[in-house]
């Protein structure tokens, strides 16, 4: 397996910014991919993705410069080693509230005895380096960052963010002001206040804080603050904005 | 991405190897391709493939380093575009008889004024680039002769303008000459055939390719000359394999048939 371009780059205490991605299509995917992100995550959560589509915009990302990342669909040891074992280098896992889920997680990435990751890496063998290369680099290369997007999290936010193996946490801000009672208003002031916590508490342990930038204007924010993961937007969303300059020159255009 | 590394090879007097791939299994063209042969042939005229595998195993070869070669159904400007803009870098043309048919497959490999080939390199841009005259120069064109009319014209075909090479078929080529289909060069008419083409592709200055039976047939024919050799298919060699694990494993032949033995797959 190759190095993990964002795990070092966050070790190296630069940020890595990239994006999410939720469309199946591994053409897309490959163009994604050839726009040399620093890495790509892949949204099996709420992405439309199965497992035999996620293989095929792996395959088709391979050899982009991009690490590609992959958030599984829950904090589940069996999602987890799937994914990994289609050769991700790393995973985002959303919700967690506690410092169990986040060792959970943690375990499920990592083989023993770090963890309890099952053998059977199908097709992460078999990349650059080769199968032994693999097995003896995997619970090392391979990144895991936590989401933190439930209130429950807050309480728990020093035990959670001193987990050992963990890389980073990823907020998720949408989330996050659901579970605070805010799902219409989503920049609520509470929410922004949490958001300030987790990101003060990342301070306080030195663990990289990351965050879902659903807009520019929380990207500059935040990577002006000294996050060390971003998405700057999702590919459904670059097509939405593409689509609303289309409909605004069709308007015009008609007068 | 601009270079087709097969054709650069050629260019360098380099002999080349590849693999063939008749499953459309995305994952087993990645693991081919992985090895590091100099290029994988999808095969869509008899290969198990269909156009959106085919277009997953193109995925599967991407950036490793092996070119992506694909075998069309026909002399087809259609297929061979379609091919084409899909982002396979050399094409080969089945049952090339003549001179004028060779003309006819040049030009669907080549944009105007080489050729009439359609512009639209949906994928192809991402690999080759959208450059017209960069698609020209290195797309590969590939023309079967495999009956022994082919062999009858093989020096008009060989000497049409833009073919990149010949790619010998010795199972076709067989049955022309009445022998049953095999990928061994048989002594008479049907190693002459062979041994003809190849003359006139040295003559002309272009690549002699020839698809092997094994790595035993593979260097026998790079000895004879040919520098462009399919080695094996993915499903000849998963039967193989097969076979002789479960031998040595000690398991009692139960299903396997002579049929099994056939160069074919």
């Amino acid at each position: 397996m190759r190095d993990n371009r964002t795990k070092r780059l966050i070790a190296s205490g630069a940020r890595a910014l990239g994006l999410s991605m939720t469309i199946t299509d591994p053409f897309v995917a490959e163009v994604v991919g050839a726009a040399e992100f620093d890495f790509v995550l892949i949204d099996t959560e709420h992405g439309p993705i199965a497992i035999d589509q996620l293989q095929l915009m792996l395959i088709a990302l391979r050899g982009s410069v991009s690490t590609v990342l992959v958030r599984p669909p829950a904090n589940d040891h069996v999602s987890i080693k799937r994914i990994l074992d289609l050769g991700a280098e790393g995973i985002v896992v959303p919700e967690v509230s506690s410092r169990d889920e986040c060792a959970a997680a943690i375990r499920a990435a990592k083989y023993p005895p770090e963890g309890i990751r099952g053998f059977g890496p199908r097709r992460a063998s078999r990349l650059e380096g080769g199968r032994q290369a693999y097995l003896t680099r995997a619970n090392d290369e391979v990144a895991v960052f936590v989401m933190i997007e439930h209130q429950d999290a807050l309480a728990n936010l020093d035990q959670i963010l001193t987990t050992p193996g963990l890389d980073g946490i990823v907020v998720g801000p949408a989330d996050l002001a659901v579970s605070m009672g805010h799902i219409l208003e989503p920049g609520h002031a509470d929410v922004e206040k949490a958001i300030e916590q987790v990101f003060e508490a990342c301070e306080r342990h030195g663990c990289p804080f990351g965050i879902y930038a659903a807009a520019e204007a929380s990207a500059r924010k935040w990577v002006g603050r000294g996050a060390k993961l971003v998405t700057v937007g999702s590919d459904i969303q670059f097509v939405d904005q593409g689509l609303a300059r289309a409909r605004d020159l069709v308007t015009s255009l008609k007068g | 991405m601009s270079r087709n590394e097969l054709k650069a090879r050629w260019r360098d007097g380099e002999t080349t190897y590849g693999m063939w791939s008749v499953t459309g299994s995305t994952f087993v063209a990645e693991l081919m391709a992985l090895e590091g042969p100099d290029y994988v042939c999808l095969d869509i005229q008899h290969g198990l493939i269909g156009y959106d595998a085919f277009l997953a195993c193109l995925f599967g070869l991407a950036r490793t380093g092996s070119t992506p070669v694909v075998r069309v159904p026909a002399n087809d400007s259609g297929w061979i575009g379609k091919v084409l803009d899909a982002g396979a870098e050399a094409v080969i043309v089945p049952m090339v008889e003549t001179a004028e048919q060779a003309e006819q497959a040049v030009r669907s490999c080549r944009y105007f004024p080489l050729g009439n080939r359609s512009v639209g390199p949906i994928r192809a841009a991402q690999t080759l680039g959208g450059d017209t005259d960069v698609a020209n120069r290195e797309v590969a064109c590939l023309l079967m002769i495999e009956t022994a009319l082919g062999v009858a014209n093989a020096a008009e075909i060989c000497s049409v303008p833009g073919v990149d090479g010949i790619y010998v078929g010795p199972g076709d080529l067989a049955l022309t000459y009445g022998l049953p289909p095999t990928l061994t060069p048989q002594p008479g008419l049907h190693a002459d055939g062979i041994w003809a083409v190849r003359d006139e592709c040295v003559r002309n200055g272009i690549v002699a390719g020839v698809q092997c039976r094994n790595a035993e047939g593979a260097r026998r024919m790079a000895d004879e000359g040919f520098r462009m050799l399919t080695v094996a298919t993915d499903a000849h060699l998963i039967r193989t394999a097969v076979r002789s694990e479960l031998a040595e494993a000690g398991a009692k032949p139960r299903l396997a048939t002579e049929s099994a033995a056939s160069p074919y797959s």
